[in-house]
């Protein structure tokens, strides 16, 4: 169990994996909000300023890895853990996230909520 | 066209019909004066032979100045024999000039025929070169695609997969029962409608492989089968979609029974893709099916009120794997196939066509035509 009730931005257009991923987050014990789009996800993140982003790649607005350069280059945001969390398994996507400052990029479908929660946990103690 | 024959000919150097324009002489005469003449360009005044026949003169009538200057009379036998000399030497002189320009006209034909030839044997290079460029480009857009749509058919079928995966894992870990009755069955249904989805975009891709590898060979356009009857069957399948979404159906057909020979099974992929497009991205308002029969034509029209296509997007949505930008916002989904199948199987039979008219906001047109059976009627 965390000490602290940690704060979660999902930035995510399928509404199916935000039900749940934030049902999963929620109940063990994470405060837990998302975006539809990268813009608003943006916003929200200078706003809230939340402990961890979990970014998708493919967005509706613009494309995640836009999103990422633009969370890294703002003087707020930049020391915001962006993990990268999408389906797309392209290894020069990886690189790049990795090389903009993600500090992790996990596909969806190769892990359960349960593994991203205890991953996200890991990232939580690191930046204590 | 002799006229341009002979012409050409005599332009052409060489031949024995050719006449040196370039030359005073040959001009006047409008014949050759000797038969080396057909292989000589030059002017006049630089004749080989004229500057011999001038020589000859100017000698001839210096050896009579200097015997009349000497002996004061000009003796029979030096004009013989200066003549004879002066016919010898020019016998000779004759043959040997023809000769020399019969040479040099060879040496230089060899000599551009060669040039000819390595010129086109670079040109060839060339070519070959800028085909196999071609290739390779062509190559590398081909794997270009196919990794590109080996990523995206990927991530659609990974998406579903993630969350279908998640759920039950869930359930199994008893994360479940921590949950109200109604979240529980909201997870539930969630995991539902994706393994459908996930039935539908692997439905898609296989078609979609299909079109591409195998084309016509996999569909029987034997089929006779009455349009109208399908198209029936079609809207009704949808009218339930219809309802829950609270919009207007219109299905308005002509009368008369219009029959085509065609895939019945890949019209029917077709339209249903159409309308299931047309009411998937209308939320207000109406979907109208209408098919007309106009001589041995079928018309038929689908129309929305919904999203409509963004300009950037129109030319490219029976692409592979394109989704308009905002048809991502209303169903995220979708395989980015449906239009691209929808094109293919219209393409495949013979006489039919689709074209699409559409505004970004105000809806979607598609026209469809295909051709009917002449005994169709009944």
């Amino acid at each position: 169990m965390l000490d602290k009730k940690y704060k979660i931005l999902m930035i995510e257009d399928d509404l199916d994996q935000i039900q749940l991923y934030g049902a999963k987050f929620r109940l063990e014990n994470y405060n837990f909000d998302f975006s539809e789009t990268g813009e608003e996800g943006y916003k929200k993140s200078i706003e809230q300023k939340p402990d961890i982003i979990l970014l998708d790649v493919v967005l509706y607005d613009s494309g995640g890895v836009e999103i990422l350069k633009k969370l890294k280059q703002d003087q707020r945001t930049k020391n915001i853990p962006v993990v990268v969390f999408s389906n797309l398994d392209k290894r020069e996507l990886v690189d790049k996230a990795l090389k903009l400052g993600a500090i992790d990029y996990i596909i969806k479908s190769k892990v359960v909520p349960a593994e991203i929660v205890k991953k996200v946990a890991e990232i939580a103690k690191r930046i204590k | 066209m002799s006229k341009i024959k002979k012409q050409t000919e005599e332009e052409e150097v060489g031949k024995s019909c050719y006449l040196n324009r370039n030359c005073w002489l040959v001009s006047n005469l409008n014949s050759l004066p000797y038969k080396r003449c057909q292989y000589c360009e030059l002017r006049f005044h630089k004749c080989l032979f004229l500057q011999y026949q001038v020589i000859s003169m100017v000698l001839i009538c210096f050896s009579f100045l200097l015997f009349y200057v000497v002996d004061k009379s000009i003796p029979v036998s030096a004009i013989v024999t200066i003549f004879s000399l002066v016919i010898v030497y020019g016998y000779f002189f004759n043959n040997s000039t023809e000769k020399i320009i019969k040479s040099n006209f060879f040496e230089k034909k060899t000599k551009e025929s060669l040039r000819e030839l390595s010129d086109k044997l670079e040109e060839r290079v060339k070519e070959q070169t800028r085909e196999i460029r071609k290739k390779a480009d062509h190559m590398m857009k081909l794997l270009e695609m196919r990794s590109e749509f080996l990523d995206i058919a990927s991530h659609q079928l990974r998406t579903p997969t993630s969350v279908i995966k998640g759920t039950l894992a869930m359930l199994r870990d008893g994360d479940l029962d921590k949950m109200s009755r109604v979240e529980k069955t909201k997870f539930i249904d969630g995991m539902f409608q994706k393994s459908i989805k996930l039935e539908e975009i692997i439905n898609d891709i296989l078609m979609a492989s299909e079109m591409d590898t195998a084309g016509e060979r996999v569909m029987n356009l034997d089929d006779k089968f009455d349009l109208a009857e399908l198209i029936d069957k079609i809207v009704a399948q949808h009218s339930l979609d219809v309802k829950n979404k609270k919009l207007r159906l219109v299905w308005h057909k002509s009368g008369k029974s219009m029959t085509m020979r065609g895939s019945l099974r890949y019209i029917e992929e077709a339209i249903n893709n159409l309308l299931d497009n047309a009411i998937k991205y209308t939320n207000k308002g109406s979907v109208s099916v209408v098919l007309i029969r106009e001589k041995r034509k079928a018309l038929l029209t689908i129309q929305d009120t919904g999203i409509g296509i963004p300009k950037e997007d129109q030319s490219k949505v029976f692409n592979k794997f394109i989704r308009a930008k905002n048809a991502r916002s209303v169903y995220t989904d979708g395989s980015g196939l449906g239009l691209f199948i929808v094109k293919e199987i219209i393409d495949k039979h013979p006489g039919a066509k689709i074209r699409m008219e559409t505004e970004e906001n105000k809806g979607t047109k598609f026209y469809l035509e295909f051709a009917l059976l002449s005994n169709s009627k009944r």
